[in-house]
């Protein structure tokens, strides 16, 4: 239970005043409502925010958002910026192990009614095609060569190798790929440890859903996406494998001399960080963009795997069943972005860690198609409830350096969830809610019980409420495939 | 995933972090008769006991990771004066003996500590899975 000060600014921001801690640079504001500020109290994770404030350069606020919960040294669900110019830093701990770890929509033109019937062998058709982890190998292979052209190129090396079209890039975040990668600054232990990885899923929370739209609230931006209510969706959350997870703790390795020779004081160890314009700082960065990328292109595989299958119970080509990339976002990643600090431009190094880029109408860095509605924004939310779409926002771009929430947010250690969920029971709970589960692993499953989350529907109430995104859709889960 | 570690004296103290770290990713389903085990020495340097064990941790999932290796024994460790070495003999991951139960991505820093609590030791370790 957190004791610590929290000021209610209006019904969906509590503030951390930076008089709480000596050291913080700024307030800590919190996203939320009533209810699910009693959750996040219940963790340490409003002291992170708290402690994400003394970053050097941190400009505006330290930002979590509702589905904020306890991580390692950053809170999941934080937003923090630094201004470049005032000797802002950047922290691997504030975009995480799975760099750009990140979900994808796929619309289709089928309707629920059109697989009910053949659910369960789509199911475990997409389980062998897209392979989870250990033990199974991507069916995509790659050299040692086109590995370091993945780092540099992301989901464009896929759609250059035939596994799908510019279109895909254009409907991806950064187009598929970063600027500014070098592989070169990739480890030997990291191009180890992501391996033969490409166009696999992981475990964990990451999964490859099979949705139905659910409910449609804005029409006008629905028709521009192209959805409509009973469509099927295909969902897919992954990240950078073993690669990033090795980029990750590599660099806070690097940086463990940075807070004696940059005089930095940061409260844990796991909060390490160097000055984007210091040698470690920008040796980060592109070792990050490298890993980001390697992220796009395994979701681009992936996406490849899921059509092949549509295509074959289907039979027909994936564009002939309308299947179309919507959007595909990162949630752990820190980015450099223009935004307004007290009126003027600043370059800043945005930090979102389990956090969304949520860019309002008419931003540059949207898709042409979406300029009037803003970026497409994917929530994930459990496996047995919803996941929603959203779009970004001015306010977004105002309050939170155009960045909004990830997902459900954890409510139970997944220690807590084995503990209380029974495998069989969750399965009948499902089964009874319509929805096939096809996964490796108990263990998995369990842990990722919809008790063991946070109601989606009550995250998106607040970020729709405060207005840093904007609810298009919800979808309901049909099929899961989880490694 | 918080894990706490006990041991009668570091190497020990190690060796049950390992244990604890294989119990996390894999479970034994059924014993494989007469595997054959590759043994790989370990050993790292660093300056405190926490610095030791996340790098003998490191290196542990590093092998799982890449070679798919699975912690069968440690032999003969030893922990010295910023350095920890043992002989680790490792089974290969075989889905017919072992069931993947989850994935650690990392060791991480966050409040990692070694401490003498009377005559034991004891680690609390943080790993991100």
């Amino acid at each position: 239970m957190w004791d610590g000060p929290l000021e209610k600014i209006d019904e969906f921001r509590w503030r951390i005043p930076k008089s709480y801690k000596n050291g913080m640079r700024v307030d800590g504001i919190i996203y939320a409502d009533e209810k699910l500020m009693k959750d996040i109290r219940h963790d340490k994770a409003a002291e992170q925010v708290a402690n994400v404030a003394f970053l050097p350069g941190i400009v505006g606020a330290s930002l979590a958002m509702p589905d904020i919960h306890w991580g390692y040294g950053f809170p999941i669900g934080g937003v923090a910026a630094t201004d470049i110019g005032k000797g802002g830093v950047v922290s691997p701990g504030g975009v995480g192990f799975d760099i750009n770890c990140g979900v994808r929509l796929v619309r289709t033109g089928l309707f629920e009614k059109d697989i009910k019937p053949r659910l369960k062998e789509i199911a475990v058709a997409l389980f062998h095609a897209v392979p989870s982890g250990i033990g199974s190998q991507g069916e995509i292979r790659t050299t040692e060569k086109e590995e370091k052209e993945i780092l540099l190129r992301g989901a464009g090396w896929a759609v250059k190798n035939g596994y799908g079209v510019e279109a895909d890039l254009e409907a991806t975040e950064e187009r598929g790929a970063m600027d500014g990668a070098d592989p070169e600054r990739v480890s030997e232990r990291a191009y180890k440890r992501g391996k033969q990885q490409s166009g696999t899923l992981g475990s964990g929370n990451h999964f490859l859903e099979v949705q139905a739209v659910d409910q449609v609230y804005d029409n006008q931006a629905a028709e521009i996406l192209g959805l409509e209510a009973g469509q099927v969706m295909v969902m897919i959350h992954s990240g950078s494998r073993g690669l990033g997870y090795q980029v990750c703790d590599d660099f806070i390795k690097v940086m463990a001399g940075c807070p004696q020779k940059y005089r930095i004081n940061v409260p844990d160890r796991q909060l390490i960080c160097a000055p984007v314009e210091s040698p470690e700082g920008r040796e980060y960065l592109c070792a990050m963009r490298a890993a980001a990328n390697y992220a796009w292109n395994n979701r681009q595989c992936m996406t490849h795997l899921t059509r092949e299958v549509f295509e074959k119970i289907f039979a027909g080509s994936w564009q002939k069943l309308g299947m179309r990339l919507i959007y595909d976002v990162a949630h752990n990643i820190a980015k450099i972005e223009t935004h307004l600090v007290k009126g003027k431009e600043r370059s800043l190094c945005v930090h979102r860690k389990g956090a969304t880029r949520a860019f309002g109408p008419g931003h540059p860095s949207v898709p042409e198609a979406y300029q009037t509605i803003g970026q497409p924004v994917i929530i994930p939310g459990d496996m047995g409830r919803y996941s929603y779409l959203l779009t970004g926002t001015q306010k977004a771009m105002e309050e939170t350096f155009g960045s909004t929430c990830h997902g459900a947010g954890r409510l139970k250690s997944r220690h807590e969830a084995k503990k209380q969920v029974e495998f069989h029971t969750l399965m009948n709970e499902m089964e009874a809610k319509g929805i096939v589960v096809q996964a490796s692993g108990r263990g998995t499953v369990v842990e990722e019980a919809p008790c063991a989350y946070k109601d989606v529907n009550d995250v998106v109430d607040v970020v729709h409420g405060a207005g840093i995104a904007r609810r298009v859709c919800r979808l309901r889960p049909l099929a899961v495939i989880k490694g | 995933m918080a894990v706490r570690a006990y041991g009668s004296c570091l190497e020990d103290l190690f060796e049950s972090a390992a244990w604890a770290a294989f119990g996390i990713m894999v479970e034994k389903i059924k014993n494989r008769p007469q595997s054959s085990l590759t043994e790989r020495e370990i050993a790292v340097t660093g300056e405190t006991a926490e610095d030791l064990l996340k790098a003998w941790l490191d290196e542990l999932l590093f092998f799982f990771s890449t070679e798919h290796l699975i912690l069968a024994r440690v032999k003969a460790p030893e922990a010295g004066e910023g350095s920890f070495r043992a002989k680790v003999l490792f089974e290969t991951f075989d889905p017919e003996f072992y069931s993947v139960k989850g994935e650690i991505k990392a060791v991480t820093y966050h409040e990692l500590e070694i401490k003498k609590v009377r005559q034991q030791w004891q680690a609390q370790i943080i790993f991100d899975v």
